[in-house]
C-alpha cells in the first residue's frame, strides 16, 4: 500500500487494517487452540486417574459384597443340603439350625420350610413377631415340583427379596425353603469404602433394580463407570454398576482447570492485541520517522529561506542607506549651490546697484536725460534679478526649515497679510472682503505666506479694474479645511490651471505684471508640507478663485 | 577738551557695498571716523589681535560692521577672534544671507545685530547709517557737564 499523507501531514503507511486484525486473531486462535490442547490433556489424565481410583475403590466394595453374597447364599444352600440328607429333623433342632443361620447372616430376615402338598410350615424369623403370610405359602406350594431355585423381587428396589429352593426331604416329602433377603442388609452401604463418591446399582439380570446406593452423577464422563458380576444367586445373576457422585466429579474437575482455561483465553486475545499494537506502533512510529525526516527537510528549507531573506534585506538595507546617503549629499550640495547662487549672485547684483548708485550721485549733473533713463533700467533690472534670488532662495529654504506648528488664527493671518500687500502703491481702492475663518493647525510664518503670496497676486491681477474685489472665504468640511481667494482680475486660461504652481510658470509678461514666477510654487509647497492640496479656479475674464485646504486635526 | 578720534570699523570685501556705506554713515554726521577693512586679517590687524598692527592700530572702535563671506578668513573668525580677546565692542554683521543657520551662527558667536544687505534706491546705504547711528549713540560716553 502506498503510503498516503493525511490532511494533517502525517504519512501513515505499511499493513492494511484488516492484515493486522488478521495478526491479531491468529495469536487470539493459536493461543485458545494451544490453551485447549493443554487444558483437554490436563482433564484427560485428570479422568484417566480419576477413573482409575474409582475403579479400585468399586473393586474394593465389590469384593467386600462378593464374599457377602457368597456366605449368604451358601449358607441358605448348605441349610437346604442338610435337610435333604438327613431330613427336616426334629423341631427343637430345626429352629435352632435356622435361627443360628438367621443370626449369623444379617441379610436373611427369616427362613421357612413350607410343605408342597399339605401347605404345612415352619417358621423361624429375627422379628419373633413376624408371621408367615398365607401368600407366601401358596407361592412356596406352587413352586414345590419346580425343578430349581427361583428368585421373587419385591415391588420396587429395596423390597425383600423372597428365594425358593424346593427340598425332597424324604421319598414322598416334597418342601420349598423359603428365605426373605433384605437387600439393605445384604448388600448396604454400611461399612462399605464408598465415602460419598462412589454410587453404585444393583440389578438383576431381568432388569430389575434390586438396590442402589447414592445418586450417581448424570453425566458420567466414558470409562468411569464399571460393572462387575455377583455371584449366581438361586437361578438368577445379579449385577452391580459402579458410577461415581457429582460431588467426586467436581472434586475431580477443579477449578483450576476452569481458571487454566479462562485464563488462556484471555491471555490469547491479550497477546493478539498486544502484537496489533505492536505491528501498529511499529507502522506509527516509521510513519514518524519518515514525517519528522520531512520536517527536518522543511525547517532546513525555511531556515535556508530565512537566510537568504535576512541576507536580501541586509543588501537592501545597505542599498537604501547607500542611496539615502547619496540623496543627503546630494540635498547638502543642492543646500550649497543655493548658499553660493544666494551670496555670489546677489553680490554682484548689489554691487551693480550700489555702483548705479554712486553712478547717479556723483555724475548725476552730467548725464542727459537718456543716461538717467538707461541708469534706471539698470536699476529695474537689477532689482528683479535680486527679487528672483530672494524667493529662489525662499523656495530651496522651505523645505529645510522644521516648522513648528500651533492652532493658527488664519483671520488675523489674512488680515495683516492683507495689510502688508495692499501697502502697494495702486492697491488703494481694493475692496477686501474678510469673514471669520477657522482656524488651523500648522505654521504661521508659513501660511502666512501663503496668504501674502496669494493676496499680492490678487491684488497685482485686479490693478487695472475699476473697482477691484479680494474676498476670502473658507469652509470646514469632514477631513479638511478648505480656504479661498477670490478676485475680479484678468482670470488666467483655465487650461494652464495645473501648471499655474509650477515652479518660474508665469502666463503673463514680467513687462505687464511684475514677478519672477515662484509665488504660487511657494503656496503650493507649504500647502504641500501641511499634508494638505492647492487648486486654481478660473473664473473666465471675471476673475480667478484660488483655493487650498488643509487637513483637520493637526495631522502632517 | 579734544575729544579722541571715534572710529567706526567697516570690514568688507565688496568694494561697492564699502563707498555706499561709508557715504551714507559720513552723510549722517555720526561724529565717528570710517576705517576700512577688506579682509578679516586686515580687520583683526586694525584692532591690534593679531599680526603686525597698523598705523592707527589699538584704537578702540565704538563700532564693527562685518560682513560674513570674505575671501580667507569670514566674519564669523573675526567675530570669535574679538570675542576671545574680551572685547566688549558691538558688532554688527551685515550679509547677503539672509538664512536662519546664518544668523543664529551669528548671534551664537556674540554679534550684536545682524543686518541683511539689501537696496534701497531712494536711500542708497541708508540702512547702514541707521544701524550706526543706533549702536553708536548708544555706547556714547556720558558728555562731561565742562563741555556744555
Amino acid at each position: 500500500m502506498a503510503p498516503r499523507s493525511e490532511p494533517n501531514g502525517f504519512v501513515r503507511g505499511g499493513q492494511p487494517r484488516w492484515r493486522r486484525l488478521g495478526l491479531l486473531m491468529g495469536f487470539a486462535v493459536l493461543g485458545i487452540v494451544t490453551t485447549l490442547v493443554i487444558w483437554w490433556s490436563a482433564m484427560n489424565d485428570s479422568n484417566q486417574r480419576a477413573s482409575d481410583s474409582l475403579s479400585a475403590a468399586a473393586r474394593q466394595i465389590h469384593g467386600v459384597l462378593n464374599v457377602r453374597v457368597e456366605r449368604h447364599m451358601e449358607a441358605l444352600r448348605n441349610l437346604a443340603l442338610f435337610w435333604q440328607l438327613h431330613g427336616l429333623l426334629a423341631r427343637p433342632a430345626w429352629d435352632f439350625n435356622t435361627e443360628m443361620t438367621i443370626r449369623n447372616f444379617s441379610g436373611i430376615d427369616w427362613i421357612a420350610w413350607v410343605n408342597g402338598k399339605s401347605g404345612t410350615y415352619r417358621f423361624a424369623a429375627r422379628d419373633t413377631a413376624a408371621r408367615l403370610a398365607p401368600e407366601i405359602i401358596r407361592m412356596a406350594q406352587e413352586r414345590a415340583s419346580a425343578p430349581g431355585s427361583e428368585t421373587v423381587l419385591g415391588k420396587s428396589a429395596g423390597d425383600p427379596v423372597l428365594l425358593f429352593t424346593p427340598v425332597r426331604t424324604s421319598q414322598d416329602s416334597v418342601g420349598v425353603l423359603v428365605a426373605s433377603i433384605v437387600p439393605a442388609q445384604l448388600l448396604g452401604h454400611e461399612n462399605l469404602p464408598t465415602g460419598d463418591i462412589i454410587a453404585y446399582t444393583v440389578r438383576s439380570d431381568s432388569g430389575e433394580t434390586v438396590y442402589g446406593w447414592d445418586q450417581p452423577a448424570k453425566s458420567v464422563p466414558p470409562g468411569m463407570s464399571v460393572e462387575m458380576n455377583l455371584p449366581q444367586v438361586f437361578g438368577r445373576m445379579w449385577t452391580v454398576r459402579y458410577d461415581p457422585t457429582p460431588k467426586y466429579l467436581l472434586g475431580i474437575v477443579s477449578r483450576w482447570h476452569n481458571y487454566f482455561l479462562l485464563t488462556g483465553v484471555l491471555l490469547s486475545f491479550a497477546l493478539g492485541a498486544i502484537a496489533y499494537q505492536v505491528v501498529t506502533l511499529r507502522e506509527y512510529s516509521g510513519a514518524l520517522a519518515e514525517t519528522n525526516r520531512r520536517l527536518d527537510a522543511q525547517v532546513r528549507e525555511l531556515s535556508e529561506r530565512d537566510l537568504s531573506l535576512r541576507r536580501m534585506n541586509d543588501e537592501l538595507e545597505q542599498r537604501v542607506g547607500a542611496r539615502t546617503s547619496q540623496l543627503a549629499e546630494a540635498i547638502k550640495e543642492l543646500e550649497a549651490f543655493s548658499h553660493s547662487m544666494s551670496h555670489d549672485l546677489r553680490s554682484p547684483i548689489g554691487a551693480i546697484l550700489n555702483y548705479t548708485s554712486i553712478l547717479e550721485e556723483d555724475c548725476g549733473k552730467n548725464l542727459d536725460p537718456e543716461g538717467v533713463r538707461l541708469v534706471h533700467r539698470i536699476r529695474e533690472s537689477c532689482q528683479s534679478a535680486s527679487r528672483l534670488l530672494d524667493q529662489l532662495v525662499q523656495f530651496v529654504w522651505l523645505g529645510r526649515e522644521t516648522a513648528e506648528k500651533t492652532d493658527v488664527n488664519m483671520t488675523a493671518l489674512a488680515r495683516d497679510a492683507f495689510q502688508e500687500v495692499s501697502a502697494a502703491p495702486g492697491a488703494e481702492h481694493v475692496t477686501f472682503e474678510l469673514p471669520d475663518l477657522p482656524a488651523v493647525r500648522g505654521n504661521a510664518a508659513l501660511l502666512g505666506r501663503v496668504f501674502r503670496n496669494l493676496l499680492s497676486n490678487a491684488v497685482k491681477y485686479t490693478r487695472g479694474r475699476e473697482s477691484p474685489r479680494i474676498s476670502v472665504s473658507a469652509e470646514e468640511r469632514a477631513l479638511e479645511t478648505a480656504y479661498w481667494v477670490d478676485d475680479n482680475g484678468i482670470g488666467f486660461d483655465p487650461a494652464h490651471a495645473e501648471s499655474l504652481f509650477e515652479p518660474f510658470r508665469r502666463l503673463h509678461s514680467s513687462s505687464e505684471y511684475e514677478g519672477v514666477g515662484l509665488g504660487l510654487a511657494i503656496v503650493a509647497k507649504i500647502v504641500r508640507r501641511h499634508g494638505g492640496r492647492v487648486w486654481a479656479e478660473s473664473q473666465g475674464p471675471g476673475g480667478a478663485r484660488f483655493g487650498f485646504a488643509l487637513p483637520r486635526g493637526g495631522e502632517a | 577738551m579734544i575729544p579722541s578720534p571715534r572710529v567706526l570699523l567697516l570690514v568688507d570685501d565688496d568694494d561697492a557695498h564699502l563707498m555706499v556705506a561709508q557715504r551714507a554713515i559720513t552723510r549722517s554726521q555720526l561724529g565717528v571716523e570710517v576705517r576700512v577693512a577688506r579682509t578679516g586679517e586686515e580687520a583683526l590687524r586694525l584692532l591690534g589681535l593679531e599680526g603686525e598692527p597698523l598705523s592707527g592700530a589699538g584704537t578702540e572702535p565704538v563700532l564693527v560692521m562685518l560682513d560674513l563671506w570674505m575671501p580667507g578668513m569670514n566674519g564669523w573668525d573675526v567675530l570669535q577672534r574679538i570675542r576671545a580677546a574680551h572685547h566688549a565692542v558691538p558688532v554688527v554683521v551685515v550679509s547677503s544671507s539672509g538664512r536662519p543657520d546664518d544668523v543664529r551662527r551669528s548671534y551664537d558667536l556674540g554679534a550684536n545685530s545682524y543686518l541683511v544687505k539689501r537696496y534701497e534706491a531712494d536711500r542708497p546705504g541708508g540702512y547702514m547709517a541707521d544701524a550706526a547711528r543706533y549702536w553708536v549713540e548708544l555706547n556714547e560716553p556720558p558728555t562731561p557737564l565742562l563741555a556744555i
